[in-house]
């Protein structure tokens, strides 16, 4: 979800209709959006992120207008004879696309709209600039025809926005707030990207910053210089369409640039609009309806589509030119339920032959667990991911083989148990305060590494059961071993061991048919003190997986 | 009708103590007199007091005993001196012999014998002592000492309600060390108007309390009555072995998919990208893919190179699928990634790709996942996911709304309602939302949709597949109301919430 910021009476006026709050609420519900946040006139709507189109308030309304059934008007480009040379750029940001606005009139309110929705492409359609920046410089600042090119850094000497003195590219990184937040988008380029016009002035260091002396839009800004530039043109393409529309829905006359690659030169924008056709039959094999072509059309019209024709099997569309978002026929039809109102279906339910099964490691938790809880023990369900001083060294043994996660938001966390018994005895860590006896067992994974395995590692079911309270001892435990092998009719064998853990002369192997399964025994003092217990725990902990091959 | 039932309920302690509380008042006498033990005496007033049978007055009163040197006479040590002096006079030796006194006595003995001028004093050599006509006439009576260490032998005293002429013994018996005074609590039972009008009703002591094989064995119980009990009464708190509510909101969804006759599959918590993301049509630079969302494990995996060549036509072209796909290379470097999966969908593609699944199919999972993120109250970086999907000719969106509105009713929600949403590997998609009367809110539990045609391609499956999924952690805190995770989940789980967690209305 994406957040536009937005006022309810500059959405109004852009609509053309004085739409009550209820009313845009549930319009966007229908449309897939939602009100989240109101005070007053300012507003905060959810957007998924497939829709950076509706990421100013100019694309909602336009989305809205079609909606409501009124004409938007087409983006339409003024041509002019302007250049943009475009030579020995750097091979990792090689795209560039401009145009030149003119007639905006800028205030405040304006400014920040235009700022907001430059930014909101950046973070979430160009995914933190990692595709593409934009810019936007006032005209009369420039003298064409600007340049596209690179530099070597420390040669890029210039005045970055809103700082106070020149600094090379190198300094920028270091010292601007904007180069130190992006720097690791240039890391390792040998050649940074510029912007230079004729007068040799370095406009701006894309993807980083812009120059303060020339690309620096204020409230006496009429006519601007808009770029775009990144590595993937197409996306770059959809994010440049998508700001100037925004200025041209604020007043702005859009006049074409000719980019000269050299070898070829685009004029821009495009706003090119992709043609789909779209089979009436597979609409309603979707959706289960009925429609007739005049009504997807209707539909499709709501969603602002264009349709250039249409018979009774097919219609030939035209697409938005600022949708990102239409890979396949699919995404169309999902836009005509959207149209349609997906709470206006009559709901179906075809029958399909199965039968309902579980697994047999499902089946045979519930089991276990029944004679468990019949036992009076509680079942508890602790975290998969834990981190070594839990698992080994509170635990009084040396690290095995376990899988270590790579970065982790949250600090407690640093690997994937390989044992359930220590995230049961911190269990009891945290319920000293809680009434005694403490009679806790738990059936779930534990992940071990398997170099046999695609995944590398493998997920064992395992079980640990303990007690605690101020008489708990081996017997105790041995008695609940004794139960589960009657219950489930194995025969055990038991093998001293020694094991930091545990007591010694208290602790042993569980062994099943010359394999080892688990362990048994009276957990250490050390143990108990490093988790701060003071009663006395007995536990067992079994490998479901070799008991009961799984 | 009262005062019968209020006797029927009568504990064999009560009805054996209430006769003695007509003629005593004070505890220790009523202990002393009924033969019953202190507990006891104790236990049974409680009862009669919580019944307003008899009230009980508590005051503090000093309490006069005799101290461990004075229990060990018979007789105050200047009476035996006293006995053994005649008129002849004796030398202390032969008294201390005589007497069997230890010094100490003997000194205290003389000097209170001589301020009762009771002897003779005669300085020779050595000390000697005879009795005067003074001593001989004190044979006869006791001392007010005496008389007041004759009557602490038998009972103790309370040091308010001492005699005059028994409070200067008092004080010199107490110079002495033969008395010990202590603030002692004093009970004072005194019968109630219910009370009064109660032991004036004919009390059957010899009745059943407990029912015991012996009484069982002898037949006793046809001959007496047994007690009636308070049956209001509050009992001590139990509690038994519970299993944990999410693994109960587990089961509850288990049962649901199985009723719908789906069946369920299993799938490894480590995955490679290729099946988390690629297999189903999530593009390599999706940001749910970025470090800070997933935990990557440090080395790769292994991908099946037949499905992955597929799945890499539909992303950089669509292949047949109709689409445009996405129009970059597609990296086998990242699909290779190893990571803790971040949703259940890894292992419903691995069924589509591994297990070939062929229509008409029903499967559910309910599985662990991941998220990269820092643990607070309704965050953890782990948490279980349920879904389904159902696979077949003719399904359409309809279909899917119609399940998701069966398995809705199967928890006991009726009224939902349906909001387009994106996701990357369904179109169309629908969150759904249910109306929950227990709660008195709607609650956004299911998100859905149809499997997109391109990520189905690289299995060959051209039949819609309709998927949805749900939170589980989530199901279950709304379902018992519990605001923190951790109080749920995890070792910090608190024991005495999952011992008296509610069981749910179904649903």
């Amino acid at each position: 979800m994406v957040v536009l910021e937005t006022r309810h009476s500059i959405l109004n006026s852009l609509i053309g209709e004085k739409l009550s709050l209820k009313e845009l609420e549930e319009i966007l519900f229908n449309l897939g959006y939602e009100l989240e946040d109101i005070s007053g006139d300012n507003l905060r709507i959810d957007i998924t992120a497939e829709r950076p189109d509706l990421l100013s308030t100019q694309g909602l309304a336009r989305a809205l207008r079609a909606y409501l059934g009124f004409k938007n008007i087409d983006y339409k480009v003024i041509k002019s004879k302007g250049k943009i040379k475009v030579e020995n750029t750097a091979k990792e940001w090689p795209f560039v696309l401009a145009c030149i606005v003119k007639g905006l009139k800028f205030d405040d309110e304006k400014i920040k709209e235009v700022i907001r929705i430059q930014e909101k492409l950046g973070t979430t359609f160009l995914r933190n600039r990692k595709k593409g920046g934009l810019g936007l410089y006032p005209l009369d600042k420039i003298k064409f025809p600007v340049k596209y090119t690179s530099e070597e850094p420390k040669k890029i000497v210039y005045r970055p926005l809103e700082y106070s003195e020149k600094l090379n590219a190198l300094e920028i990184l270091q010292k601007h707030p904007t180069g130190i937040k992006y720097k690791y988008l240039v890391n390792g380029w040998k050649r940074f990207p510029i912007f230079i016009d004729s007068n040799k002035t370095i406009m701006s260091m894309p993807p980083i910053v812009n120059s303060h002396d020339v690309g620096k839009i204020d409230e006496n800004t009429k006519d601007v210089f808009v770029e775009v530039t990144g590595k993937d043109l197409k996306t770059i393409t959809m994010a440049f369409e998508i700001l100037v529309g925004a200025l041209m829905d604020m007043g702005g006359k859009a006049y074409s640039l000719n980019i000269n690659y050299g070898n070829k030169i685009i004029k821009c924008p495009e706003f090119k609009e992709e043609k789909r056709k779209l089979n009436v039959d597979y609409v309603n094999k979707i959706l289960g309806l009925n429609l007739k072509t005049s009504e997807i059309k209707r539909l499709l019209e709501k969603m602002m589509y264009k349709i250039k024709s249409a018979n009774e099997k097919e219609l030939k569309i035209i697409i938005p030119s600022t949708r990102s978002d239409i890979w396949h026929n699919i995404d169309v039809v999902d836009d005509i339920m959207r149209a349609y109102g997906c709470n206006n279906f009559e709901l179906n339910l075809k029958s399909v032959e199965s039968i309902g099964e579980t697994t047999k490691s499902v089946k045979l938790k519930e089991e276990i667990s029944n004679l468990f809880i019949g036992l009076g023990y509680q079942e508890v369900f602790t975290l998969m991911l834990t981190n070594k001083e839990n698992q080994f060294r509170k635990m009084n043994i040396e690290e095995s083989k376990h899988i270590n996660l790579g970065k982790s938001v949250e600090q407690s966390v640093n690997m994937a148990r390989n044992w359930l018994l220590p995230e049961l005895i911190n269990c009891l860590h945290f319920n000293r305060s809680v009434e005694y006896p403490h009679k806790i067992f738990e059936i779930n994974h534990v992940v071990l590494p398997d170099n046999t395995r695609d995944v590398m590692s493998k997920d064992v079911l395992k079980l640990s059961i303990v007690n605690s309270h101020s008489s708990a001892n081996f017997t105790e435990i041995k008695q609940i071993l004794d139960y589960l092998a009657n219950s489930f009719s194995f025969k055990y064998d038991i093998k001293e061991i020694e094991h930091g853990s545990f007591i010694n002369g208290r602790a042993g192997n569980v062994i099943v048919d010359g394999s080892e399964i688990g362990v048994i025994g009276e957990i250490s003092p050390v143990v108990l003190g490093n988790f701060g217990l003071e009663a006395p725990v007995s536990a067992l902990e079994l490998d479901l997986n070799k008991l009961f091959n799984l | 009708m009262e005062l019968k039932s209020l006797i029927d309920k009568l504990h064999s302690l009560e009805r054996k103590l209430l006769p003695f509380l007509e003629k005593y008042k004070e505890f220790d006498e009523i202990v002393k007199h009924s033969g019953m033990q202190e507990v006891e005496v104790m236990r049974a007033l409680q009862w009669l007091e919580n019944k307003v049978i008899v009230k009980i007055e508590t005051n503090e009163s000093k309490i006069i005993t005799l101290s461990e040197k004075a229990k060990a006479y018979s007789i105050l040590p200047e009476r035996i001196v006293l006995k053994n002096l005649n008129e002849k006079e004796i030398g202390l030796e032969d008294l201390k012999n005589k007497t069997k006194l230890s010094d100490a006595e003997i000194n205290i003995s003389i000097g209170l014998l001589k301020k009762r001028m009771a002897i003779e004093i005669v300085k020779d050599n050595n000390i000697k002592i005879k009795i005067n006509e003074n001593g001989k006439r004190l044979i006869e009576k006791s001392t007010p000492e005496e008389d007041l260490f004759y009557k602490l032998l038998k009972i103790n005293l309370n040091a308010d309600n001492l005699e005059d002429s028994e409070k200067f013994a008092f004080n010199e018996l107490k110079n002495r060390g033969l008395v010990n005074v202590e603030t002692r609590k004093i009970r004072k039972v005194n019968l109630t108007d219910l009370g009064k009008e109660l032991i004036k009703q004919k009390i059957e002591t010899n009745i059943i309390e407990a029912l015991t094989p012996e009484i069982l064995k002898n037949k006793e119980w046809q001959k007496k009555k047994f007690r009636a009990y308070d049956i209001k009464i509050n009992v001590p708190k139990i509690y038994g072995g519970r299993r944990h509510p999410l693994n109960e909101a587990m089961s509850d969804i288990r049962k649901i998919f199985m009723n719908m006759g789906f069946k369920e599959m299993e799938g490894p918590l480590v995955e490679t990208a290729f099946w988390c993301m690629d297999s189903m049509w999530i593009p390599q630079d999706h940001p749910a893919r970025e470090m800070q969302d997933t935990f990557y494990l440090p080395y790769e995996g292994k991908i099946p190179l037949d499905i992955a060549k597929k799945v890499a036509i539909v992303h950089e072209n669509g292949g047949k699928s109709g689409s445009n796909g996405y129009g970059y290379k597609w990296d086998e470097k990242i699909a290779k990634q190893l990571l803790l999966r971040t949703h259940t969908t890894a292992t419903t593609f691995r069924y589509f790709g591994e297990k070939k699944i062929k229509p008409p199919a029903k499967y559910f999972y309910i599985g662990r996942i991941f998220r990269n993120e820092a643990i607070d109250a309704t965050h953890l970086p782990e948490f279980h996911q349920s879904e389904g999907f159902v696979m077949e000719e003719g399904l359409t969106m309809r279909d899917l709304m119609g399940y998701i509105k069966e398995f809705y009713n199967a928890m006991g929600i009726y009224k939902i309602k349906f909001k387009p949403t994106y996701n990357p590997y369904t179109e169309p998609s629908l969150e759904c939302i249910g109306y929950n009367e227990q709660l008195g809110k709607w609650v956004e539990l299911i998100n859905s949709g149809i499997f997109r045609p391109e990520a189905l391609e690289p299995y060959g499956i051209k039949v819609p597949v309709l998927g949805w999924g749900l939170g589980v952690e989530r199901l279950a805190m709304m379902l018992h109301q519990q605001k923190d995770i951790r109080n749920m989940l995890g070792a910090t789980a608190d024991l005495n919430w999952l011992r008296n967690h509610k069981v749910i209305k179904k649903w």
